[in-house]
């Protein structure tokens, strides 16, 4: 290249002076070494020769091709071609000086010269990201600090106060009032605290969530005295029977009976809807360490509210639960953005271009407009349509996509289709 | 042919022992190689050209791991036949 083209008579020349032979005589070795290769690729149709490579005779196919001037299509008849595979000492010794190079693996947008800065930044950055790190943990440690410790307070507390007062309550009540035997007593109470602390760990939260209702709310106050009253009842009722409810329904009034109901539905409703609302936006966790004393109480009476309700409804939690559902906006939320995937992919294949005309995107023609309008007939599909006035079936693409019909294959009568005008695309 | 039986046809064409005609074709082929490696072209009347091309370097998707790579440049040899062989072997 730079020396000019290095030819066979220099090649000779190089030879003669190497292998001390004369002129002549390396001339007529180059010319036979290159004669011999041609015979040989005519004897064989393949020549290897060590530390240069292969030479082959590779068979090409018979093609269509187009004429470049009259664009007549013609045939290239198939034929053979030399091809040269250098060996690879001679392959490596050629690339030496890009030898060093080494394919790399790249990430989204990188360029070579990104390349380099990013390995400085990336140091910089990752000491930045430890103090990030470090400076955050100590924050969100404290905001979690109080989440937990109501709720555990709160998993506590019940646990512990139902099995007190229920266990204390029956053992004193029936010697005095009931005539039935204690081992059946015993028994009941004994399942109540189970149930009682089962119902505490399902639903933590109630207990903070009533302390805050009863402060800010004077009407929750007074059905949470309701309650008061009605659990004098409800303590009775633990001791008498707590199997069976029909028992129950015999020895207690009608009138507490109604009024425990009552107030019990009330208040898992109000539980669960406020449940649900703590639950979405619950990042507020207040400690009310004030009315304590209260507050006991009416854990005690939602305990035994709870007990009760468990032992003779299983309504209650499923009024929560349905209380807590339509309280929670997520999942409504979530169903959103899947009913408009489907409609997203659709547009990625019919994006309209700058004049709003929907186009195929990839397709090998641009819809540039309206070709003429016609109106369906009966059995008529508009890949019909398609074959009749843009040549091809497979061309009914074009005239949804710029109708903006779905189904293609369902079009009623009468309906008037524009028929676009295509125009193929620029590259 | 292979290297074996193309030193023997060799041999027989320039009147040359074998090992001679074996050291000849190393000579050739060692000049040829410094030749390419030195930069510049080997042009063989009534054979073919040589030519060392600079390959540019490319990004390339691999279709198992979806990867993006970057192969660097390279510079590969190419042999280009003489016009008069193309037609002898068409």
């Amino acid at each position: 290249m730079k020396e000019g083209k290095f030819m066979i008579q220099d090649l000779a020349d190089v030879l003669s002076q190497r292998k001390n032979i004369s002129a002549e005589k390396a001339r007529d070795v180059a010319r036979m070494f290159f004669d011999t290769i041609l015979a040989g690729l005519e004897k064989d149709r393949f020549v290897k020769i060590k530390g240069l490579g292969t030479f082959k005779l590779v068979s090409v196919d018979n093609r269509e091709s187009v004429d470049v001037n009259s664009g007549e299509r013609i045939v290239i008849e198939g034929h053979s071609k030399v091809s040269f595979t250098p060996d690879n000492a001679l392959k490596e010794a050629v690339n030496r000086p890009f030898a060093h190079f080494e394919t790399v693996v790249l990430n989204d947008e990188v360029t070579d010269e990104q390349l380099e800065q990013v390995d400085k930044r990336f140091a910089a950055e990752q000491e930045q990201a430890n103090e990030v790190v470090s400076k955050v943990i100590p924050e969100v440690i404290p905001e979690e600090k109080p989440i937990e410790e109501p709720i555990e307070e709160s998993i506590e507390k019940p646990v512990e106060t139902p099995v007190e007062t229920v266990i204390k309550t029956p053992a004193e009540t029936p010697a005095e009032t009931v005539t039935e035997t204690p081992i059946e007593t015993a028994e009941a109470p004994v399942e109540k605290p189970e149930e009682a602390p089962k119902a505490a760990a399902e639903e933590p939260v109630i207990p903070v969530v009533v302390q805050q209702e009863t402060q800010m709310d004077g009407q929750k106050v007074l059905l949470v005295k309701l309650v008061d009253t009605v659990q004098v009842d409800v303590n009775k009722n633990a001791t008498n029977l707590m199997e069976n409810n029909e028992i129950n329904n015999n020895i207690k009034s009608g009138k507490s009976r109604t009024a425990l109901w009552i107030v019990c539905v009330v208040m898992a409703l109000l539980l669960g809807y406020i449940l649900g609302y703590f639950r979405v936006f619950g990042s507020s966790v207040n400690k009310p360490t004030v009315v304590k004393d209260t507050v006991y109480i009416e854990k005690k009476q939602e305990k035994k509210a709870n007990a009760d309700t468990l032992a003779a409804v299983q309504e209650v939690p499923a009024a929560e639960v349905k209380a807590q559902e339509p309280a929670k906006p997520q999942p409504v939320v979530e169903e959103k953005p899947v009913e408009k995937k489907p409609v997203e992919k659709k547009t990625q294949i019919e994006e309209t271009n700058d004049s709003g005309i929907p186009q195929v995107k990839y397709g090998a023609y641009n819809i540039v407009g309206t070709q003429e309008t016609y109106t369906v007939k009966k059995g008529e599909t508009v890949r019909i349509i398609a074959e009749r006035y843009l040549g091809a079936r497979d061309m009914a693409i074009y005239i949804s996509t710029y109708n903006r019909i779905k189904n293609p294959d369902l079009v009623s009568v009468g309906t008037v289709l524009k028929i676009p005008k295509l125009e193929v695309k620029k590259k | 042919m292979n290297n074996k039986d193309f030193i023997a046809e060799l041999a027989k064409a320039s009147n040359l022992t074998a090992k001679e005609a074996s050291e000849m074709s190393e000579g050739i082929v060692q000049i040829l190689a410094e030749q390419l490696c030195n930069d510049s072209d080997v042009n063989i009347q009534s054979f073919g050209s040589f030519e060392v091309k600079k390959k540019n370097e490319r990004v390339v998707v691999s279709p198992i791991t979806r990867q993006r790579m970057l192969v660097p440049p390279k510079l590969t040899l190419s042999f280009k036949p003489n016009a008069a062989i193309k037609d002898k072997f068409k």
